[in-house]
């Protein structure tokens, strides 16, 4: 999952990008708003957490020029400013949800879980595919009734796959959601996790889930 | 009801109509009889004048020399006093005493009491109509007290009846003959006068009642606007201000209370509002650090980390308590300095020695970033009245932006000339400048400078506004002179002692 933070107050965005690294999300942050919008708009997020205030740009017309550039990314605005009329200004400029500061860490990430199961048509927090089970909020993984370990990476990569089950997931959608761009999709850093995820997932088991598909990425059978 | 503003008016105006009242009437009253009197005497003495005459015309038919005079006079007299007792034949008498019943028809005679003396005091005649004796006796009371040679009037009472006696010598021959009394009685006039008067008096209280009726209206209809204003005066609260009082067909005096009204409500409305914002200005202000505080504790405790991360954390909350705990003394200073000017001391500091030694402090902070610092002062230090700590605050907060908005190697001339009675303190530098548009901007409270690259170096935002009002308790002003990307010059003046 990748998240999107716009956020010019640095110590604000660094500990929501610290606390959702930790959380297996993908965090790019943008210090002011032209750099935000742009990033918004040319890259695909699964969620964009906006603060208002920002030195550049007002958030306000970020979220309408995001909205007006079709992009349908669910926004969390984040800001300082609590009246009714701030929040209604900011949720009808396009956004989804307002947070205001100081927030509780826990609260902001349920909200983040909530807005990322927005499109999905199952709205539990457990996603279930053949026999394996994904917990989002204790993060624990099992297959029947064994519980797999996995790394961050991992993790974030199999919650991948299982929230696009059965729909071939090219490997430029795992660098863009799973790692940040930057890391070379050709590079075979995606097999070596797929690897490990298959050996973990497989211990004890027959049948290969997470199958392959030649030249363009992977696809988990349900 | 008694003590309010209506009873009072109604009684004050019932009052005044009441003194105003009674005045006038006892002035009329007085007026009246004195016209009254002065219109009976005229009147007796006209009374006299016709009989005088009357006999003077009897006497000089019937005694033409002075010799026969009393015997006949006595006859005239008694012809006179007592008409058609006697009856002369001559036609001439006839002629006279036809005269003379005209006259007593026409001056109403019958009624008057008339008596002729001699002048030693004995009665020569007396008209039919005295019976009562009493009347008779006051009469020659009066005559007594008479001075006989000359016209006399007087008033005297006879049991129920009051007279008027007007007394006349007769004089023929060169000497006094008689002397003729006239008494008038005055219970007809005096009747008439009273009951005027009973009239007048009666018709004050029934004058005051409808005063005092139509004054409580009156009243009421000049304070209906009052209880408008108190209307809305009531409907007003800190939650709504926008009510005002609007009479516009109000006399002058409501209207001016109105608009005091209104324009006292209109200035408690934006103090209100400013102490709003200002609220609003704080809040917001301490919750970013509230929030990275709060953000960095809880993302920390969310799972066990090493003595390093804990550390970090609690730096950055530390880190942020002090932000705020510079921004809340900051904000009381200026309150202080708003609110309590006065409650500051002043002392004579030696301009020159005061800069010097401020600029000392100032190297060490500007090597930091590699900045070269300048101070140029006049030859001649003069005296300034300041208090030291708060205009080393001034200097700090400008030098300190100065520092803040420059590029590192970048320039700071602090230069300080006489001007006039004043002395002109100019910190230049060479940063990032400001844009025109935010030069008015600047000491408001919570203004940042929107400057993407220097976010991170803006401060609290009450940096300057603590220039402006340091610099307004020493009677001294701030301009900003300022060009975007070649640099600033704010400039401090202040009033020089000597």
């Amino acid at each position: 999952m990748r998240v999107l933070v716009i956020e010019d107050e640095k110590r604000i965005a660094n500990f929501i990008e610290r606390g959702l690294k930790e959380e297996a999300y993908v965090v790019d942050v943008a210090s002011n708003g032209v750099d935000g919008l742009f990033q918004a708009t040319n890259v695909t997020y699964d969620l964009i957490v906006l603060d208002l205030m920002l030195p550049d740009l007002n958030g306000i017309d970020i979220c309408r020029e995001v909205r007006r550039a079709k992009v349908n990314t669910p926004i969390l605005i984040l800001t300082a400013r609590d009246s009714v009329q701030d929040k209604v200004r900011g949720l009808d400029s396009g956004a989804d949800d307002y947070l205001t500061k100081p927030f509780s860490f826990d609260e902001f990430l349920a909200r983040v879980r909530a807005l990322l199961r927005k499109n999905r048509a199952v709205k539990t927090t457990t996603l279930r595919i053949g026999d394996i089970e994904l917990d989002q909020l204790t993060r624990k993984v099992k297959r029947g009734d064994t519980e797999i370990h996995l790394a961050n990476k991992e993790y974030a990569l199999l919650e991948y796959l299982m929230l696009h089950a059965n729909q071939v997931v090219t490997r430029t959608m795992i660098s863009e959601h799973v790692w940040h761009e930057d890391f070379d999709s050709l590079t075979n850093i995606f097999d070596v996790y797929i690897h490990r995820l298959r050996k973990k997932l497989n211990e004890g088991f027959d049948d290969q889930l997470i199958q392959s598909v030649r030249g363009v990425g992977y696809v988990l059978q349900g | 009801m008694f003590n309010s503003i209506r009873f009072k008016i109604s009684v004050l105006f019932t009052a005044v109509l009441g003194l105003i009242l009674l005045v006038y009437s006892s002035y009329l009253y007085f007026n009246l009889s004195t016209f009254v009197y002065y219109e009976v005497d005229k009147n007796l003495t006209a009374k006299i004048e016709a009989f005088e005459a009357i006999i003077e015309e009897y006497a000089t038919y019937l005694e033409p020399d002075s010799e026969t005079a009393p015997d006949s006079l006595a006859r005239v007299i008694e012809l006179i006093a007592n008409p058609k007792k006697e009856f002369f034949q001559a036609p001439k008498i006839k002629e006279l005493d036809q005269k003379w019943t005209f006259k007593i028809h026409e001056l109403a005679l019958k009624r008057d009491f008339i008596v002729v003396y001699y002048p030693a005091g004995d009665i020569a005649i007396k008209s039919n109509n005295i019976i009562d004796d009493d009347i008779l006796a006051q009469m020659q009371k009066s005559f007594t007290a008479t001075p006989h040679e000359r016209l006399f009037i007087q008033d005297v009472i006879s049991g129920e009846l009051k007279l008027r006696i007007i007394s006349k010598p007769f004089d023929r021959f060169g000497r006094v003959q008689y002397i003729l009394q006239l008494a008038t009685s005055m219970d007809d006039v005096l009747f008439r006068i009273k009951r005027r008067f009973a009239l007048i008096f009666i018709s004050i209280p029934i004058a005051l009642i409808v005063m005092s009726i139509l004054a409580w209206f009156y009243v009421v209809m000049i304070l209906q606007p009052i209880s408008t204003i108190t209307k809305a005066a009531a409907a007003i609260t800190h939650k709504d201000m926008s009510k005002r009082v609007t009479q516009t067909l109000a006399d002058p005096e409501i209207k001016a209370l109105a608009d005091a009204f209104n324009n006292m409500i209109e200035r408690l409305e934006r103090s209100f509002q400013y102490i709003q914002d200002f609220s609003y200005d704080v809040a917001h202000e301490l919750r970013t650090p509230l929030a990275i505080i709060r953000g960095e504790a809880e993302v920390a405790l969310r799972r066990d980390r090493s003595a390093e991360e804990y550390k970090k954390a609690l730096e950055t909350c530390l880190d942020e308590t002090g932000t705020m705990l510079k921004m809340v003394e900051d904000l009381l200073l200026l309150t202080k300095l708003e609110s309590q000017p006065h409650a500051i001391s002043f002392e004579d500091l030696d301009l020159n020695a005061f800069l010097e030694e401020f600029y000392e402090q100032v190297k060490i902070i500007a090597k930091n970033k590699s900045m070269i610092v300048s101070l140029t002062v006049p030859k001649r230090s003069k005296k300034i009245h300041a208090n030291k700590l708060h205009l080393r605050r001034l200097f700090f907060n400008l030098v300190d932006n100065a520092i803040k908005f420059t590029p590192a190697k970048g320039k700071i001339d602090i230069i300080a000339e006489y001007e006039n009675k004043h002395v002109r303190i100019s910190i230049t530098d060479n940063g990032i400048g400001i844009a025109q548009e935010d030069i008015p901007k600047l000491m408001k409270r919570f203004f940042h400078r929107e400057s993407p690259e220097l976010a991170t170096e803006a401060g609290h935002g009450l940096g300057l506004s603590l220039v402006h009002y340091i610099a307004k308790v020493h009677q001294g002003k701030i301009e900003v002179r300022s060009v975007k990307g070649k640099g600033s010059t704010f400039s401090v003046i202040l009033p020089v002692v000597g």
